[in-house]
């Protein structure tokens, strides 16, 4: 530029700012109060009418619940003023500038950093926090000793994406060959995997990660890069219009990595067994899935049963005994072991020598307040540890990526960014935001989740209700009558006068205080929704209340609203971005519906993506290529820092209640469904366009240039 | 240099198959520019209750390029027979008189091409373009007037507008740039009532909510078919009008018994050009500022597609940014020569610039008591 002028900037009074700012921030706030509004209330309804059961922390939940609205605000138009127009940017100068092998160098950095950034780790511990050593050794192994094996192989994974997907938008191919490819192999290897013992319970790991993976950060910035990368390609590039399908490569890919992985380390975990074998003196294997050997002498305690506990220590009660008491003396010790007060106490009664009940008898005394202590100790909420986590979650989210991109552009590509000061604001939006939204699902949304979830299977089953406790003084053994079963077993029940009516409960020995005679008494609610456990009708309530927390919960999804405004944007508009997000919330809800059953029913997960996936791709084959492009990648962006915590503490609530190894695989069938949905409505879209449009079709008049004359 | 430049709004599944038969023709060089079409959907059944007219979109390519006048009416010609552009819900073929001002050498300008007779179709001579700029969001408003109106079939495009909110500084974030461009070409007759429903249904007359603006087109043909119905009859009531058309050689005969005077009187604009501003992506908004600063009150930047058969070039960027200013005719030579100055005509921004007459526009207008001697 040879000469410029400085165009004056326009003044406006500090009113009229003033003014402007509140406008701005109203219509922002409201759009997300929208978008979010639909989970919060139907969470609070579900838990207060259906399940009749009073929220807890009401008051902290509601705090979450403003922050997730104003967390969400920020973080959104931090995505569309910081990073979605920077990483467009780069997008269109990189291949300008740079080099084939420089582009895909990048693209691999990128796709590794972003895994590294928002480690989805976190979350696969959670679901797989249920998992028993001895049962799923090799997935044991994933979760704990070498979870940094797992996120080095997705995160390979998604940079591999990255790089197939770039090099693809250089060369203007289709998406469709990626696709049949991929799942072929994908579905060839889960099949191979579904006969392996220990392999079959690291399919459903394996898929969640290809949802989880891509986060809040990556899924826009990718598609932003993808958009701009896709403005530059050969005559022909109509197939990558849009910048689509990168998303979809960074779901499939890993999913393959982290098979390859387990194939690699199958050989060296022990077959899944009983735990009493696991722990057998002489199966030295299973030590290798720990770090040490107090590791597993720990986890042995805390899981599983008291012979296969002596097996740890060689059968030496002795050993065993002196060891916990050592764990009982340090407070920390008790907290990393037992979690809470109650576990050591019930560890006591059931387990304890005299010797060690003895040292101990103060926590086997059953004080009322004590009881009421012990059992939240986790609850109190350190301010500090807190803020600072979720900062510096935050943080290592946007800020490596940013300046990993940013040092791209002015070093490698030598150019600056246009609009600095609103791409840096936008970027310091998406910092708080996500900061103050991440603090806010923990507080709000993932303590009403975790509420409504672990109480979900009362709907079907009977539970113990522990909010409704009470102690029962001068309780004595000799109430306590026995009932006999046709096959001879016993269950030892008493009488219980509750409100002048005469109960029957079950007498649980864990909960006697023998010393000071007190009784902790636990009522018995449920199956609220037909007459026996496991009746179909409680099932379905808890299926349809999946099916309506998907669907509300993806409404709120960020990425998801931001590859909608993208779709919106690209199509001009004839397709609109509510239709998408309705037909993906519809497919998550779906997909999630299928996932209780697939936990309720203990289906393999094979048995349930196979099919799926084979349906998808006849789908895919019938679609045209935008749909396909806008289907597949909605699938990636479906599981959210929304609908993740939710679905966890669904699936564990309700795992933990039928008792699964496993509850990986709802997050994959949230996935594979938006993608049949998505596709399904192109079709249809498609369908009633050319229905009504048929008079466009041209009439094959054949004229040539030679004879247009009169 | 003068010359004709030809536009094609068709089906998105149509634009490929058109583009084909132009570089046969010689067209090696043309913009292409994603928008959407609307029809009302009159049997929508149940959500008849709801919803009098419902919307359909459909994609539309918005396809362009330079011809000059010897070219025109053949290239003309030859689409709306190849493609039956002269039955309703066809699309929309027309050609305007531009003035190239500047062009970098990448554009091949007036293309040749290889008719060697003239091809003759009746084309519909009185007609008027009107663009219509609002806010996101608010482009189906504007769609369904003419639409309800029985005129003809809008396109409309997406755009950013630049101009006072980049002088905001950050500020600027608290309004949204992104624009809804809705493209009309009708018959001369209908343009003062539609004018003055889009000032009324868009509300032009407040502060910050857009600026509707007509050009003349010098020939073309327009896609009537407004809403989708079914035919129980030989021919549907559109096909008999634009039959009627195509006999009277025009739209004019179509009186309007609907034609509503216009209530207010209006304080149109005159005596402006509309410069169009063609450059690479990214380069648009630091020109819009050098061509503010000649008196050009703001832009609207779209992107396009610039689709060249040249193939030398193996990665090469093919999205354009038109940048679109509604400038006092006065005051045209100076913001060409302003932009001339930045060097954006040469390769770092490979900008081509050409004008076309507006004969009024509207939009708001502060009321000018403020100004001081």
């Amino acid at each position: 530029m040879n000469k410029k002028k400085e165009s004056p900037r326009f003044r406006v009074s500090s009113n009229e700012a003033i003014n402007m700012i509140l406008r701005y921030i109203r219509i922002k706030v409201s759009e997300q109060i929208k978008a979010v509004s639909g989970i919060i209330v139907y969470l609070i309804l579900f838990q207060a009418l259906v399940l009749g059961i009073p929220i807890l922390d009401a008051s902290v939940i509601a705090l979450g619940m403003v922050m997730v609205i104003l967390g969400l605000t920020f973080f959104m138009e931090g995505l569309l003023l910081g990073i979605m127009p920077m990483g467009e940017e780069i997008g269109i100068r990189l291949p300008q500038k740079a080099k084939v092998h420089v582009i895909l160098t990048i693209a691999f950095i990128l796709g590794l950093a972003s895994t590294f950034a928002e480690p989805a780790i976190g979350v696969l511990k959670a679901a797989g926090s249920s998992v028993l050593a001895w049962e799923a050794p090799l997935l044991f192994l994933f979760l704990n000793k070498y979870s940094s094996y797992l996120v080095a192989a997705v995160g390979i994974g998604v940079g591999l994406a990255l790089v197939l997907g770039m090099f693809r938008f250089l060369k203007g191919w289709s998406l469709k060959p990626y696709i049949y490819i991929l799942i072929s192999i994908l579905l060839g290897l889960s099949l191979y995997a579904s006969f392996h013992p220990n392999l079959k319970h690291i399919i459903g790991l394996a898929w969640d990660c290809g949802g989880v993976t891509t986060g809040p950060v990556t899924v826009p910035l990718v598609l932003a890069l993808g958009i701009g990368i896709s403005h530059v390609a050969n005559r022909g590039g109509e197939n990558t219009e849009g910048g689509f399908g990168v998303v979809t490569l960074a779901s499939l890919v890993p999913v393959i990595a982290v098979l390859i992985l387990g194939m690699m380390f199958s050989a060296q975990v022990p077959a899944p067994m009983d735990d009493v074998s696991f722990f057998a003196p002489d199966n030295h294997e299973s030590v290798n899935l720990f770090d040490s050997v107090s590791e597993m002498q720990d986890y042995a305690i805390s899981k599983a049963s008291y012979p296969a506990q002596l097996n740890a220590f060689n059968g030496r009660e002795d050993d065993l005994m002196a060891y916990v008491a050592k764990i009982g003396s340090s407070e920390a010790r008790l907290r990393e072991v037992f979690t809470t007060l109650d576990n050591f106490r019930t560890w006591l009664v059931q387990n304890g020598s005299i010797g060690i009940k003895d040292q101990f008898s103060e926590i086997l005394t059953l004080e009322a307040e004590g009881v009421a202590a012990a059992n939240n100790p986790l609850d109190d909420l350190d301010v500090v540890t807190y803020i600072s986590r979720n900062v510096s979650s935050a943080l290592r989210a946007i800020v490596p990526l940013s300046l990993f991109l940013l040092a791209v552009l002015y070093f490698v590509l030598r150019e600056r960014l246009a609009k600095a000061d609103e791409v840096l604001l936008g970027l310091a939006f998406a910092l708080v935001g996500m900061a103050v939204f991440g603090g806010g699902i923990e507080l709000g949304l993932s303590k009403i989740g975790d509420q409504v979830g672990s109480n979900l299977p009362v709907s079907f089953a009977p539970m113990e209700n522990h909010a409704g406790r009470s102690i029962i003084k001068g309780f004595d053994k000799e109430l306590v009558n026995v009932a006999v079963q046709p096959d001879g077993s016993t269950t030892e029940f008493f009488y219980y006068e509750d409100h002048g009516k005469i109960k029957v409960a079950k007498f649980d020995a864990k909960n006697f205080d023998e010393i000071r005679k007190l009784y902790r008494y636990v009522p018995v609610r449920g199956p609220l929704f037909g007459r026996s456990p496991y009746s179909m009708a409680g099932i379905l309530v808890v299926m349809i209340f999946a099916f309506i927390m998907g669907y509300s919960a993806t409404l709120a999804e960020p990425a998801l609203n931001a590859l909608g405004l993208t779709v919106e944007d690209i199509t001009v508009g004839a397709f609109k971005k509510s239709l998408l997000i309705q037909s993906v919330a519809m497919g998550v809800g779906t997909g999630i519906m299928l996932g209780v059953a697939k936990i309720v029913w203990n289906i393999p997960l094979f048995w349930m993506l196979g099919p799926l996936y084979l349906l998808l791709l006849v789908v895919t084959y019938l679609s045209t290529e935008e749909f396909v492009n806008i289907g597949w990648d909605s699938a990636g962006v479906t599981t959210g820092p929304i609908t993740v915590p939710l679905v966890l503490s669904m699936g564990l609530g309700i795992g933990t209640q039928v008792g699964v190894v496993e509850g990986f695989g709802i997050l994959a069938m949230a996935s594979v469904c938006p993608i049949l949905f998505v596709l399904g409505m192109g079709l249809v879209v498609n369908l009633r366009r050319k229905a009504f449009l048929k008079e466009y079709e041209p009439e094959n008049l054949e004229l040539t240039h030679e004879d247009v004359a009169v | 240099m003068k010359c004709v430049k030809i536009n094609i709004i068709l089906n998105k599944n149509l634009a490929k198959s058109v583009v084909d038969d132009l570089y046969a023709l010689g067209i090696h060089q043309l913009f292409m520019e994603v928008g959407r079409s609307s029809l009302l959907n009159v049997n929508a059944g149940f959500t008849n209750i709801l919803k009098r007219h419902n919307l359909v979109s459909y994609p539309v390519e918005i396809l362009s390029f330079l011809v000059d006048e010897e070219n025109e009416t053949a290239v003309l010609g030859y689409i709306a027979k190849k493609y039956d552009l002269r039955s309703p819900g066809k699309g929309t073929i027309y050609s305007q008189e531009i003035d190239v001002l500047h062009s970098h050498p990448e554009y091949s300008g007036v293309q040749e091409t290889h008719f060697k007779r003239k091809y003759t179709e009746n084309f519909f001579h009185q007609l008027v373009g009107i663009t219509c700029v609002v806010q996101r969001g608010e482009g189906d408003k504007i769609s369904r007037i003419s639409l309800n109106y029985g005129a003809s079939v809008p396109a409309t495009t997406h755009g950013e507008g630049s101009g006072v909110r980049d002088k905001l500084g950050l500020l600027r974030i608290t309004i949204p740039p992104e624009k809804e461009l809705i493209n009309l070409v009708l018959s001369k007759h209908d343009t003062n009532p539609v004018m003055e429903l889009y000032i009324e249904v868009g509300k032009l007359d407040e502060p910050g909510r857009g600026i509707a603006y007509v050009y003349p087109i010098k020939q073309g043909i327009v896609n009537t078919k407004i809403s989708r119905s079914k035919t129980d009859q030989a021919a549907s009531l559109e096909q008999m009008v634009s039959a009627i058309d195509a006999l009277k050689g025009g739209m004019e005969w179509r009186k309007s018994s609907l034609e509503r005077e216009a209530t207010k009187h209006r304080d149109f604009l005159f005596d402006l050009t509309e410069l169009n501003l063609i450059c690479e992506e990214g380069k648009g908004t630091e020109l819009t500022e050098a061509a503010m600063s000649s008196g050009a009150p703001g832009a609207t930047i779209c992107k396009i597609r610039f689709n060249s058969l040249d193939e030398d070039l193996e990665l090469r960027r093919h999205i354009r940014e038109i940048c679109k200013m509604i400038v006092p005719t006065a005051k045209v030579q100076a913001i060409a020569e302003e932009l001339s100055a930045t060097g954006c005509f040469e390769d770092d921004a490979k900008a081509m610039l050409y004008s076309l007459p507006v004969d009024k526009a509207f939009t708001y207008r502060a009321k000018e008591i403020k100004k001081r001697s």
